[in-house]
């Protein structure tokens, strides 16, 4: 009997890595799963990416899928890095049957507060597909419009690969429109913070005030802009 | 449509198209057997648009609001628009559902 070939220390590790990394995808799918195994074949996932920053839509993304989206890396937008988050939304786009994207404005934000525009955005995502999904997974929200069977999942975006997959493409789409909006306001360094409340981006806030895309009536924003406004009295006063 | 909600609703529709790119080019297009609520350009296709009110009801009900003869009368009253226009001219059918003033497009919602 021949002897089994031998694996190099490398090798072996790079081995074991893969099984680990396929044994995660497979549990990132245990709803998937759950669903097609009850019959449903289009699975899909819907997730938000923006609801906290001071500037910029909220960006929705769903994505729909008929068999499991082995990826490496697949994960909650949060926790991947930026340059492998840019490689995965490619991945997903076209692994994935169907995706679109959903958003809601500034002023949408505004006129029908942050929770519901995040809804709007998604059920914007839903519609935009070709055809919707027979079972949807959410990141905790229900969907009242949507007529299929949902399931709405407490940390989905960690425990659903579809809801993590359709965070990581709003959040590369949103990351995307707001470097776009970093060159007609350079100077808030939307580029960098993509709107959230940096110290940077407060600094900036109080110094130049809100533009067009700030959530106006978001408190951040708000003590921001008291504070320009304080300013530009006291730059008055001085001046008279 | 034509009470003051579905008027109020249109323009909301248009507004939230012209956010997305699309220019409005007419308003209730009126013609024998029907109207259609929005014409438009988005890039290089020209859009009829039906905008539906709806009442906090599913995305199913919502599409089907617009049944076959409803269709059937956008796409007639599409036909005789398109005879004032070069024949290659793209064409789509996109629907607005509108609720509690939210608006949500269902691109090429039929053809």
């Amino acid at each position: 009997m021949s002897e089994a070939p031998r694996l190099s220390l490398k090798a072996y590790k790079r081995k074991l890595a893969f099984a680990r990394e396929h044994r995660r995808l497979i549990r990132l799918h245990r709803y998937e799963r759950a669903a097609f195994e009850r019959g449903f074949i289009l699975i899909g996932g819907v997730d938000e990416v923006g609801r906290g920053p001071l500037a910029g839509p909220v960006v929705a993304a769903c994505v729909v899928t008929d068999r499991p989206l082995m990826l490496k890396g697949l994960d909650d937008s949060k926790k991947v890095r930026p340059e492998q988050r840019i490689e995965l939304a490619e991945q997903i786009k076209a692994s994935a049957l169907l995706w679109a994207i959903g958003q809601a404005s500034v002023a949408e934000i505004e006129r029908i507060n942050i929770y519901h525009a995040s809804i709007l955005a998604m059920e914007r995502a839903l519609a935009a597909l070709l055809q919707l999904p027979h079972y949807l997974l959410t990141d905790a929200v229900r969907i009242r419009s949507f007529g299929g069977e949902q399931l709405p999942v407490i940390k989905g975006d960690a425990k659903c690969a579809t809801v993590a997959a359709a965070s990581i493409v709003a959040k590369v789409h949103r990351d995307a429109l707001l470097v776009e909006l970093d060159r007609d306001y350079p100077q808030y360094g939307f580029a960098e913070h993509k709107g959230y409340a940096t110290p940077q981006h407060q600094e900036a806030l109080s110094k130049h005030g809100p533009c067009e895309h700030h959530r106006r009536h978001f408190l951040r924003v708000q003590n921001a802009l008291s504070l320009f406004e304080f300013e530009a009295a006291r730059a008055a006063m001085v001046e008279a | 449509m034509s009470s003051g909600a579905g008027r109020a609703g249109e323009a909301d529709a248009a507004a939230y198209l012209e956010t997305l790119g699309y220019r409005i080019l007419k308003r209730n297009l009126r013609g024998p057997g029907g109207e259609i609520d929005l014409i438009a350009h988005d890039g290089d296709t020209l859009v009829f648009v039906e905008v539906k009110l709806r009442r906090g009801t599913r995305f199913g009900s919502a599409l089907a609001a617009v049944d076959s003869r409803k269709r059937a009368r956008i796409r007639a009253l599409a036909e005789d628009f398109l005879q004032f226009l070069p024949p290659a001219t793209k064409v789509r059918f996109d629907v607005v559902t509108l609720r509690q003033g939210r608006a949500i497009l269902h691109r090429g919602a039929f053809s």
